[in-house]
């Protein structure tokens, strides 16, 4: 009885994800619109050159200094979305939440490139903030617009998402149009979400953010478990609903904000992600919120390795991608969620 | 000093003010007793039932959970001793039974903590008392009205509680899940010494399976006695405002209500 819920099973689960990570990441090295073709004794000899700060070759240039981090932006972007998509859907006890969405992306895009515009990017760590305010007052925004009488009915709570993300997008928009200027992102690639541009110490800054709110978010799984029966049901087990509903808000926006100030507009994998999980190893948050995170990032560099190809020597954003998948499948959720009440 | 389960002095509640749901109401619930609470819609059951069960605390008068204020739990400790069965429960996502009734174990655990082996011997003890064990590994969404009140009922029984709170919980269930549901309460509270306190439209339910009934009127107890006591068809007929009838001896000190009909 009960025999998956041993730890064992759960780190077997976690080192099967994490191959797959690496397996990912190395398939990304190698592969892409510039064909290096591939040799061990060459990667392996510029994969230490690269670690001990020395000069590289062409093939080792492109290995570890464009695709590499190109990578592991797409590992924290994809899992991030995803993990912070399956806390929603938890929260909100409603598989059709996403950051996208709900607006938490595109406040948090307004947050950034506000914040570039302002700083120019001098102090690389301030961006994420600026994004996380912006995830917050969007996030805030959608709640209060789709609250009725206490309740959040996935009707209006979709609908405000949508507006409110249309409007911060906008604001986006006027703020790249207004200030062309060199140091910011194009608007076309920003607003479609993009991987590539990212530079070791961006990386590095989002990881301030992440990390703690990720490992914060993974302890609330029991509680993500438990909200399933309703506030009240959950109040009467001993959660303390209101608090952790808050942190929960404030931390998913913040692994949101922190990864949409370095990839843009990346739609769609907040929502994908975490439900395939969930129809393969069951609702368990244990697994849910972990397994979410891994298996977006490579989700994510798969679709972007796609992105590459498809159009090579040009590429497409990598959001393109995720909203030509996310599309059909959201319809497809909704009607699954709408079977569900009609019965 | 043997501690009550619950005792109320004076309780008076509003969710708006000007508007009381509950007014002065005074009772105990005993150790192993079942208190049955009638009362037409809108006089303040399920009020009654948030406010034991520390959903609310702006409340005037005192409630002691054996024998402390319900003010002076945390939420914990208070889902230690007293469980909730609703009248309806809407579960998000395609939990299996088995991981609905381990919920029942969170107070239990620390944060990170896994459930062990005692708390699957509870969790599967729970199950059995609630004739749910065979259901174990479906998916609660797949069952029935019925088997799935009973899953939450194995649920509440995995927190290991003293006081049962079950709101109208026979109201969406067929005649034999109604009468087996109300069975599996009387056992509890005779074998396990569980106290229960539930709220019914049905007076017939009430009559059969309550040691003790509170007729509720407008936020108002009206009267609070055995069975005998309560349902006399003059006093219940007026709260309800519906002519009642009385069959005698159908079950000795069990009286039945039934409406009475214009010929």
């Amino acid at each position: 009885m009960m025999s998956n819920k041993k730890p064992s099973y759960f780190l077997f689960g976690l080192g099967v994800f994490f191959a797959l990570w690496l397996g990912a990441i190395f398939v990304f090295l190698v592969f892409g619109p510039v064909r290096l073709g591939f040799n061990p004794a060459e990667f392996s000899r510029q994969f230490l050159r690269f670690i001990s700060g020395q000069s590289l070759s062409d093939a080792g240039t492109i290995w570890f200094r464009v695709r590499f981090p190109r990578a592991l932006a797409g590992l924290l972007v994809g899992g991030g979305l995803a993990l912070a998509g399956a806390c929603f859907q938890g929260l909100l006890r409603n598989p059709l939440a996403d950051p996208y969405l709900l607006g938490v992306s595109g406040g948090s895009a307004f947050g950034a490139v506000l914040g570039m515009v302002i700083f120019k990017q001098k102090i690389p760590g301030l961006i994420p903030l600026l994004a996380f305010i912006g995830a917050l007052i969007s996030v805030g925004l959608t709640l209060a617009v789709a609250r009725i009488r206490g309740k959040l009915p996935a009707i209006t709570l979709l609908l405000a998402g949508v507006v409110v993300n249309a409007f911060f997008s906008a604001l986006v928009m006027l703020i790249l149009s207004i200030f062309p200027q060199r140091h910011l992102p194009d608007a076309f690639f920003w607003m479609l979400g993009r991987l590539g541009s990212q530079s070791y110490a961006q990386l590095g800054a989002v990881l301030i953010y992440f990390v703690p709110a990720m490992i914060v978010l993974f302890s609330f799984w029991r509680d993500f478990n438990i909200f399933a029966l309703g506030d009240e049901h959950a109040q009467q087990l001993g959660i303390e609903v209101e608090r952790t509903k808050i942190w929960v808000f404030i931390l998913a926006s913040l692994l949101t904000a922190s990864v949409v100030s370095i990839s843009g507009l990346i739609g769609f994998v907040g929502l994908m992600v975490p439900h395939i999980i969930r129809l393969i190893f069951g609702p368990d948050h244990r697994f849910l919120l972990p397994f979410s995170f891994f298996a977006g990032g490579v989700f994510l560099i798969i679709c972007d390795l796609l992105a590459r190809c498809i159009i090579a020597p040009s590429e497409l954003p990598v959001g393109v991608l995720t909203a030509i998948l996310g599309g059909p499948f959201f319809i497809w959720l909704l009607w699954q969620v709408k079977q569900e009440l009609g019965e | 000093m043997k501690s009550i389960p619950i005792k109320v002095n004076s309780l008076s509640f509003a969710y708006e003010p000007k508007n009381p749901v509950l007014k002065e109401i005074s009772f105990e619930l005993k150790k192993g007793e079942i208190l049955g609470v009638i009362g037409p819609n809108g006089s303040g059951k399920s009020t009654l039932i948030r406010l034991l069960s520390g959903l609310f605390s702006g409340f005037e008068g005192e409630i002691f959970i054996q024998s402390r204020s319900i003010k002076a739990f945390s939420r914990k400790e208070l889902a230690k001793i007293l469980a909730v069965v609703p009248q309806q429960t809407e579960i998000a996502y395609p939990f299996r039974v088995i991981d609905v009734v381990l919920m029942g174990r969170a107070p239990y655990l620390g944060r990170l903590q896994w459930e062990g082996k005692k708390d699957l011997e509870i969790a599967q003890q729970a199950l059995c008392l609630t004739e749910t064990f065979h259901l174990a590994h479906r998916r609660v969404d797949e069952l029935s009205g019925g088997e799935r009140q009973r899953v939450i009922l194995a649920k509440a029984l995995a927190q290991e509680p003293k006081i049962l709170l079950a709101d109208e919980p026979t109201t969406y269930l067929d005649l034999h899940h109604q009468i087996r549901f109300m069975n599996l309460l009387v056992n509890l509270s005779r074998s396990q010494g569980l106290s229960v306190l539930f709220t019914t439209h049905n007076l017939i339910i009430a009559s059969l399976f309550s040691d003790r009934i509170i007729l509720l009127d407008k936020g108002k107890a009206v009267r609070i006695g055995t069975p005998a006591e309560v349902l006399e068809p003059e006093l219940v007929g007026k709260v309800y405002s519906l002519p009642l009838k009385l069959i005698k001896n159908a079950y000795k000190n069990r009286p039945l209500l039934v409406p009475e009909l214009e010929q």
